[in-house]
């Protein structure tokens, strides 16, 4: 629960960051977040226990990169926005995230 | 004949004496060839982990493998190492997650996440359509 709520934390004050204060684009952003934080988590928590992968920092960049492109995708479909500007907003939160989560939880 | 014996005997001593009494720390750095060679059973996963120590032979300062030594659902298959440290290998057993609390939890949390990402989804649908009109 904590990832996720720092997660929404951040992500939405990145989006103010970045000038989107529409409340419709925020929703998406925690919508989108609702969608793939879960998962990602999930998914981590599931590999801690039958070790699918090893939790090298490379693997985990290229969760986060898919986790970027997912909600990229989402975030255009749902705000029908300038894709360039969503793709930028959707790897600048996702990696302040993924920094603060690795300095937090290392 | 008795000068050289007294000499020999001489430099053997000094050079035992070296070696016990060095205050060096001694590396076993000779790898387990078990190490190369076992596998887990097949259907087994296999897991490698490191741990290491800051004085020789001391307590483990690093250790990566207290996780799998905690977890009844691995096994230890072999491990390698000097003075300083090491690495082990663990086998995570075929159907143990089946006789853990764990396999009707993550059914269950799965479910959770599931229900969270799809009401997630639904809604961020309806934002779509929100955002058309």
């Amino acid at each position: 629960m904590f990832p996720l709520l720092l997660s929404l934390a951040i992500e939405v004050s990145i989006a103010l960051i970045f000038g989107y204060r529409s409340k419709l684009v925020l929703l998406g952003v925690v919508l989108v977040n609702l969608v793939t934080n879960p998962l990602l988590n999930y998914f981590l928590w599931l590999n801690a226990f039958f070790g699918f992968f090893t939790t090298a920092i490379i693997n985990l960049v290229l969760l986060e990169i898919l986790v970027v492109l997912v909600e990229w995708v989402l975030l255009t479909l749902a705000l029908r926005q300038g894709y360039k500007s969503l793709l930028f907003l959707s790897a600048v939160m996702n990696f302040v995230s993924f920094i603060t989560g690795l300095v937090l939880f290392k | 004949m008795h000068k050289i014996f007294t000499k020999v005997f001489s430099l053997i001593v000094v050079i035992t004496s070296l070696v016990t009494f060095s205050p060096t720390n001694l590396n076993a750095d000779v790898m387990n060839p078990d190490f190369l060679t076992k596998k887990c059973a097949p259907g087994e996963k296999e897991v490698v982990c490191r741990f290491s120590s800051v004085k020789p032979f001391g307590p483990r300062t690093t250790d990566e493998c207290k996780r799998y030594k905690n977890n009844s659902n691995y096994y230890y298959l072999v491990g390698h190492g000097s003075s300083f440290g090491g690495e082990e290998k663990y086998c995570l057993k075929v159907g143990a997650q089946g006789n853990t609390i764990f396999y009707n939890n993550y059914i269950i949390i799965g479910g959770v996440v599931a229900l969270i990402v799809g009401i997630s989804l639904m809604a961020l649908l309806l934002t779509r359509k929100r955002n058309v009109n």
